[in-house]
């Protein structure tokens, strides 16, 4: 069995491995970040993570979502010392978590039963954890490797029938999920400029008139201008004068 | 974070400086000291050939009257007049006594008067000097009275404020050392030391314990820098091994810690806010770099830390909030306590002055 224990913590690591150790024979992997985790189980078949849940950047809740995108997603085990709203919505949505300092029993239980996680229960959980951070990264699998692009580097997400482009500061990559959903899920920091499209707020730097008549934004790090609709014209222009 | 109900109850009953006169305890201690008054007054107005006795029983009469009626205004207007500024407060309470004073004063001479001497004077004689003179010296005394009544009010809730800030820094200090992550966290790295690094284990636990006596300790007293110093060490040295490389700490000391003293729990928390909301958060960790030096007119403390670009949120300053008012408590205006912030480091600046150092 493939293991991967994620934890910013290096004794914290230790231990489990050390706990591990006297269960039995196992591949064990070791990860610092949520990104890593991501990216390090989509290229090795990891069976079960141990995953703690505050860490920097991206928190252990984000790491599961990602990971519940997979196609066959590895077993998940949230670890903590403490974090009260998490453990609620875990029991109330029947999540395997375990608490530090572990105890060898409840390890010995969280190895043989611990279940894969889905988005429906991880979407619950995040409902059900008061200020929950939102998620900070976007995933995309280009040629077979998982990429994540933090939010705070999206310029702007543009639907193409099937998919969504996503232009951030270092290319762009295509994605599948729903721009409507997105647009709920990112919130305040982005705005809906036309059917297709949706802007950072951040990286906007003005509009202009094409000699067709037709209203553009143009967008800090990219040639590219886009197309506002005349349904959002007026809010646009309102949001740009309160920029 | 919720602090239990005790404290919740005493912040409501010390907001504001006009104690509850609806107590009777406090009407009677009004009484009392009207009486009081009306003696120092007779004594100060006594000549020979005239009854004192008399004399004081009059002025007590007017006194008592006058009292228990600020008093009885005061009852019912408290919550009002609390929710106005000090000297709005001030301002109010004296215009209102010395208002009521040449009011009663008016009623008590036509009184006297009329039960004494004459039916013709019933009617109020502006022309009369020495009765305008009576009721311009008896308002300009309820005035100056009222005046040093009130500063001893705003002192005595200012004490009242100052017990209530300290029991709650020692609370809350006792909340941030049981504070359930910090705790378990700090098991767990004693737990994974036993087996890798035993010396390493006892010594965390020795200085958790050292952490949780200190915040147990019932101190009010200033403590000496020294002592301030070594607790932070204690508690870097906890988060030193838990953060391993992640944390670094630059201590720049360019005074003799044990010539200066400060309130206990001051640098502490600040400290213990730079490693929780800067260094934890950044994936790489940091540098908290912590200054304490000797400027002109008192000592200079600054905590920086950098912090994730991604802090949207500040946290909810309940440390910061509290050390403040203990400061300003203590030190009046003298003591200041500064945050600077930019899009990658956070900045505490603190400065007392130098009556503290001994």
């Amino acid at each position: 069995m493939n293991i991967l224990i994620t934890d910013d913590e290096p004794l914290a690591r230790q231990r489990l491995i050390r706990l591990l150790s006297d269960h039995g024979e196992y591949q064990l992997f070791e990860a610092e970040t949520g990104v890593e985790t991501v990216k390090l189980c989509n290229k090795h078949t990891i069976d079960l993570v141990f995953l703690d849940i505050r860490m920097p950047e991206m928190d252990g809740l984000e790491a599961a979502w990602h990971l519940a995108q997979m196609e066959t997603p590895p077993a998940v085990v949230f670890v903590t010392a403490y974090d009260d709203y998490a453990l609620q919505a875990f029991s109330v949505n029947a999540i395997d978590y375990l608490l530090k300092p572990i105890k060898q029993e409840q390890l010995q239980q969280a190895l043989s039963k611990a279940s894969r996680l889905n988005r429906v229960q991880l979407n619950k959980v995040v409902e059900d954890v008061p200020e929950s951070p939102r998620r900070q990264h976007i995933s995309a699998r280009v040629r077979g490797e998982i990429q994540l692009i933090p939010i705070n580097d999206i310029l702007f997400f543009q639907a193409d029938q099937k998919y969504v482009n996503v232009k951030h500061k270092g290319g762009e990559v295509l994605i599948e999920e729903p721009l409507k959903q997105l647009e709920q899920e990112l919130g305040e920091g982005f705005v809906r400029i036309h059917r297709n499209a949706l802007v950072n707020k951040s990286y906007i730097t003005g509009l202009v008139k094409d000699n067709d008549g037709h209203l553009l934004m143009t967008v800090r790090h990219t040639e590219h201008s886009l197309e506002v609709s005349r349904r959002h014209a007026s809010e646009v222009r309102k949001l740009i004068k309160s920029l | 974070m919720s602090s239990p109900s005790v404290l919740a109850n005493g912040k409501s009953s010390f907001q504001g400086i006009i104690p509850d006169f609806c107590q009777l305890q406090r009407a009677f201690m009004l009484v009392l000291l009207s009486i009081l008054l009306a003696l120092l007054f007779s004594l100060m107005t006594f000549q020979p050939g005239q009854s004192f006795w008399f004399n004081l029983g009059l002025n007590a009469i007017f006194t008592v009257w006058v009292s228990l009626l600020v008093g009885a205004i005061m009852c019912l207007l408290r919550q009002r007049l609390n929710r106005l500024t000090i000297p709005q407060v001030t301002l109010v309470v004296t215009l209102m006594t010395t208002l009521l004073t040449a009011l009663s004063s008016m009623i008590a001479i036509q009184l006297f008067y009329y039960i004494s001497f004459d039916t013709n004077y019933l009617l109020f004689d502006w022309s009369n000097r020495e009765l305008l003179w009576i009721i311009s010296r008896n308002s300009l005394v309820a005035a100056l009275i009222t005046l040093v009544w009130m500063r001893y009010l705003f002192l005595r809730q200012q004490v009242i404020k100052g017990l209530v800030a300290e029991g709650e820094a020692r609370f809350r200090s006792l909340q941030a050392r049981i504070q359930p992550h910090f705790l378990f966290n700090t098991l767990n790295t004693i737990a994974s030391l036993i087996d890798i690094n035993p010396k390493a284990a006892e010594s965390t636990l020795e200085h958790l314990a050292t952490l949780l006596r200190s915040s147990l300790k019932a101190t009010t007293d200033n403590i000496s820098l020294q002592q301030e110093i070594e607790l932070c060490r204690h508690y870097l040295a906890i988060e030193q091994q838990r953060l391993g490389a992640k944390l670094k700490i630059d201590w720049q000391i360019e005074v003799d810690p044990a010539a200066f003293s400060l309130p206990a729990l001051t640098l502490q928390p600040l400290v213990e806010n730079a490693v929780y909301h800067g260094i934890q958060r950044l994936p790489k960790g940091g540098v908290v770099t912590i200054i304490i030096r000797h400027l002109e007119g008192g000592l200079s403390c600054q905590v920086m830390n950098p912090i994730p670009k991604t802090a949207a949120r500040p946290g909810n300053q309940t440390a910061q909030s509290n050390i403040q008012q203990r400061l300003s408590i203590r030190y009046g205006e003298r003591a200041t306590m500064k945050v600077q912030q930019t899009a990658e480091l956070y900045q505490v600046n603190l400065f007392l002055p130098d009556e503290v150092s001994t």
